[in-house]
């Protein structure tokens, strides 16, 4: 009986989610398709052929190390960071603004807050993995369209000049996807968790800061860089930025918040402010 | 009109969510002086060129993460304490009563001036409190043109008034600072029009903000990114046409979307 409430509400989550969700859905996909018409026009007009490797590389790669001196200038990678930004704008405002629609109803048909939280983080993974299967179909669909391979010719992802020949699938479609897939995840749960307590507005905030930080600092402790593939340690050499630590390091910040966010969820006054 | 605006004023500056926004502003100041002038004040005895605090406050630079944070974010932080309060008038009884009592018109009047102070508020006060802090530890040496220690140059938006009169630059700028995040943030007025989630409303300016930057970056044209060229340091260069085409765009569709907008059961017409 639990089980079977469990799964309604989890099947209700993500419908809602996506009703609601529609406009920004459509938006996404419009971003989606923007990204891969930039990424495929500037590989073909550089580079003369065009590969996936290559185009996932364009939004993927985010930037190299920033070496801060008084001359430098801090830009933030554009489409790495429209990408993800996007992402999080997606997914932080259904829960919080389920937990107060229609006088906390959901939540009090749910019976247990537990079961609540689970639903909501299992429909915002849900999403993030649609997102990027989003993504990569419109990458595959564009290099479909273009007559490009999968990996490049050479073995050398040519407008970055980096080697992947001599990698597995596996390790490249965990570099590629799955490790950003985990980043966004873990931080997913985090926004999801914050909104409820500090306002989705500020949790979107506090994300945005956290990724620009990532991008100013190549420390583990900010696990931006793992979404970044010029960051990993196989293209950058930095061993603390290995794909196996990020994923554990994801893991453990998406279990960390989970359960913080659990124990100050039963505490939490849910009655709307006036 | 005088009595909304005493009214409206008084919502907008003296609400709890005023607090969390100017403290974002200034946190990022004093982080900014720990990090960046405090270790430079050992160089102004060292008997080295010393360097101008013209170029090192939180505006006269663009490599550290303070000042990006700042011109990143500061679009949602100067919608925070005023930019959903249109839409909860709207939603409740306020917004109904005031129409019927005293007209739509200076309503939305009202509405769209206070929202302006609050975005030019919340956007100057820290980056005048920044120069002050830096200003108190670092001297204020007139630029020099020839040395290449300052990003602007002669070419650059008043870049002759810079090396002329540079605190007047300075303030000219964040005037202009003002004038933009201000009318940016009358478009969380502007999106009552589309939507009638107040996070949304509240998030609007922040994604025109990111669209005119997307748009610049894209067709490779700097001088449209408002997050570049609003920094005094000018990271990109524009143009007087462009940045009033660009204020006068915000200032005719939040203005337009504002008288637009009709909700029968707001009791709005």
């Amino acid at each position: 009986m639990k089980y079977r409430n469990m799964i309604r509400l989890i099947l209700y989550d993500i419908r809602y989610f996506f009703r609601q969700n529609r406009w920004k859905w459509l938006f996404a996909f419009m971003i989606h398709v923007f990204l891969c018409i930039r990424t495929f026009h500037s590989i073909l007009f550089y580079a003369g052929s065009s590969d996936l490797l290559s185009a996932l590389w364009q939004t993927m790669g985010g930037a190299r190390e920033y070496l801060l001196s008084s001359d430098s200038s801090f830009q933030l990678p554009a489409y790495w960071f429209l990408f993800h930004i996007y992402l999080f704008f997606l997914i932080g405002f259904y829960p919080a603004g389920e937990l107060y629609s229609g006088n906390g109803q959901a939540l009090v048909r749910t019976r247990t807050r537990a079961m609540w939280l689970i639903s909501k983080c299992i429909s915002v993974v849900v999403n993030i993995v649609l997102y990027y299967g989003c993504f990569l179909l419109t990458m595959l669909i564009g290099n479909l369209v273009c007559g490009g391979t999968v990996i490049p010719r050479g073995g050398i992802i040519g407008l970055a000049g980096i080697r992947v020949a001599g990698k597995s699938v596996t390790e490249l479609l965990t570099a590629f996807i799955f490790l950003p897939v985990c980043v966004s995840t873990a931080l997913g749960v985090m926004q999801v968790v914050l909104s409820l307590f500090v306002g989705p507005v500020l949790s979107f905030m506090l994300n945005i800061a956290y990724m620009t930080a990532s991008v100013f600092w190549m420390k583990p402790f900010f696990i931006g860089n793992y979404s970044m593939l010029y960051r990993q340690s196989w293209v950058s050499g930095n061993t603390n930025l290995s794909v196996t630590g990020g994923i554990l390091r994801c893991l453990v910040l998406a279990s960390l918040s989970f359960a913080v966010g659990m124990l100050l969820f039963q505490k939490k006054d849910i009655l709307p402010e006036s | 009109m005088k009595h909304y605006l005493r009214m409206e004023l008084k919502r907008a500056f003296w609400n709890r969510r005023l607090l969390p926004a100017l403290i974002f502003g200034f946190g990022l100041s004093v982080w900014h002086c720990f990090a960046y002038i405090v270790p430079l004040r050992g160089w102004i005895f060292a008997g080295v060129y010393p360097l101008s605090a013209y170029n090192r406050w939180l505006g006269g630079e663009y490599y550290s993460l303070q000042s990006t944070l700042f011109y990143l974010l500061v679009p949602i932080v100067c919608a925070l304490p005023y930019g959903d309060s249109w839409l909860c008038d709207c939603a409740g009884s306020i917004g109904g009563q005031a129409v019927i009592r005293g007209g739509k018109r200076p309503f939305v009047q009202t509405k769209l001036l206070v929202s302006f102070l609050t975005g030019a508020l919340i956007a100057v006060l820290p980056l005048l409190f920044d120069f002050a802090l830096t200003s108190a530890m670092l001297p204020a040496i007139v630029p020099k043109a020839g040395l290449g220690l300052s990003p602007i140059s002669t070419k650059s938006l008043l870049g002759d008034l810079f090396y002329a009169k540079p605190f007047w630059y300075v303030l000219v700028y964040l005037g202009i600072n003002g004038l933009f995040f201000g009318s940016l943030n009358t478009l969380s007025i502007a999106a009552g029009l589309f939507t009638a989630n107040r996070y949304m409303a509240i998030l609007t300016p922040f994604f025109c903000y990111m669209a005119l930057h997307c748009a610049g970056t894209t067709i490779q044209r700097f001088e449209l990114c408002p997050s570049g060229f609003l920094r005094p340091c000018q990271q990109f260069i524009t143009t007087w046409v462009i940045l009033g085409a660009e204020v006068m765009g915000i200032w005719s569709f939040g203005v337009f979307a504002a008288f637009r907008y009709i909700r029968e059961e707001h009791g709005m017409r």
